[in-house]
């Protein structure tokens, strides 16, 4: 290997668990290392078998910074389950939201007799918002694992702004949906209008489709950008996939509000899932570190 | 056995090679080497770097005559209460396992 794939491989495997600062830095330090060994007369080759393979050292200083709390993904088998992992979820994201078959049933038998019964669908999408913020905060606080105490209030502050982002676009998000019911509830009591609204209102859909999925695609280029860490992205990506096949399967059936409401449950189901399957990663990943430390 | 040993006692020996003067990076890896060939050397720029990261050791750059900065680490005064109680802990530890042992 040479001094060039050593440092490209050594920054793809960074990239996993550290932030653009902490890339550079460590890339510099390495870098030294080598002109370092070269002064000394050493062969590329030679400096890097001394310093190891890159994904080692991206994991020995995961390990011993504590990263855990961002998940560790500088093993091979761990990105493959990872990626793996995630390639189910976006397939049941698909079938479920694109064709809708089983998870119907389930999904409003699970609103309606656990969690909410006969409430609006502005309460419910309010109350089921906050949830999710609740269940978000666990699985970006990491209480799986301890954080380091200097840094502490920095990733509280960072965790407060993460979830005010995630807020105001859920907000958006179910305002626009109540916005579309309402007023095809007024379109419903005007006889003979009713195609051309219905026409009105997928334009608006569309419309507002790509609107999103243009910020989307925005903000997983600036956290590709700015702090380039696969992890983030590969789930932002798959929030993305989740809700452009969410907003295909309502703009087919935007007929009734029962349709719509059903949409929406679905698409919390599905950030649920996601949930849980991220909590199930990360404590998988705890328990193998720390058998293999 | 030997690897949970180890982990305890890398960084406090990382610590004591930066006690009396400030020492460039990559002389502490290849120093520590020496005295442990089969760890790798990565483990102890982590060490290096965590150790900074809470303020036991502190970083200051330094020109070569070739042109690249280098990174000196030297230990900060909560570095060496941290060292001295390491030091300590080891001592006892060491102590009541040969009594044990003998």
């Amino acid at each position: 290997m040479n001094q060039c794939e050593f440092m490209k491989k050594l920054k793809k495997a960074l990239r996993w668990t550290f932030d653009a600062n902490e890339i550079e830095d460590i890339l510099s330090d390495y870098q030294g290392f080598f002109d370092d060994g070269v002064n000394e007369g050493k062969s590329e080759q030679t400096i890097c078998e001394e310093l190891g393979d890159p994904n080692n050292i991206a994991f020995d200083l995961a390990t011993e910074l504590r990263k855990e709390k961002r998940i560790s993904l500088s093993t091979k088998v761990m990105r493959r389950m990872f990626l793996v992992t995630l390639l189910l979820v976006i397939s049941f994201v698909y079938y479920n939201l694109v064709q809708k078959s089983i998870t119907e049933y389930a999904v409003n038998r699970f609103f309606n007799y656990f969690l909410f019964q006969n409430i609006n669908i502005f309460s419910e999408s309010m109350i089921s918002m906050i949830l999710f913020i609740i269940i978000l905060w666990f699985t970006l606080g990491g209480t799986i694992h301890k954080l380091p105490p200097i840094s502490q209030l920095v990733k509280t502050v960072h965790k407060w702004i993460i979830l005010a982002n995630h807020f105001i676009l859920f907000f958006i998000f179910i305002i626009f949906h109540i916005l579309i019911i309402f007023f095809i509830k007024e379109m419903e009591g005007k006889n003979g209008l009713i195609n051309i609204d219905i026409e009105a209102i997928k334009n608006m859909w569309i419309l507002f489709m790509a609107i999103s999925f243009t910020l989307a695609v925005l903000s997983i280029y600036g956290f590709y950008r700015f702090t380039p860490q696969y992890f983030t992205i590969i789930c932002h990506a798959i929030g993305v996939v989740a809700y452009l096949c969410s907003t295909y399967s309502v703009s087919k059936t935007l007929i009734s509000p029962e349709e719509i409401q059903l949409n929406v449950r679905l698409l919390l189901s599905v950030y649920a899932v996601s949930f849980v399957i991220t909590i199930i990663f990360s404590w998988l990943i705890h328990v193998l570190q720390k058998r293999r430390g | 056995m030997e690897a949970q040993i180890k982990k305890g006692v890398l960084e406090m020996c990382v610590l004591h090679t930066i006690r009396d003067k400030e020492m460039y990076g990559y002389d502490v890896m290849k120093i520590m080497k020496q005295y442990f060939p089969e760890v790798n050397e990565s483990t102890f720029y982590a060490i290096l770097r965590r150790l900074h990261a809470d303020n036991h050791a502190k970083v200051t750059l330094g020109k070569t005559s070739n042109g690249p900065t280098r990174k000196y680490y030297k230990i900060t005064d909560t570095g060496l209460e941290y060292l001295q109680s390491s030091v300590d802990s080891w001592t006892r530890i060491r102590d009541k396992v040969e009594n044990i042992i003998r």
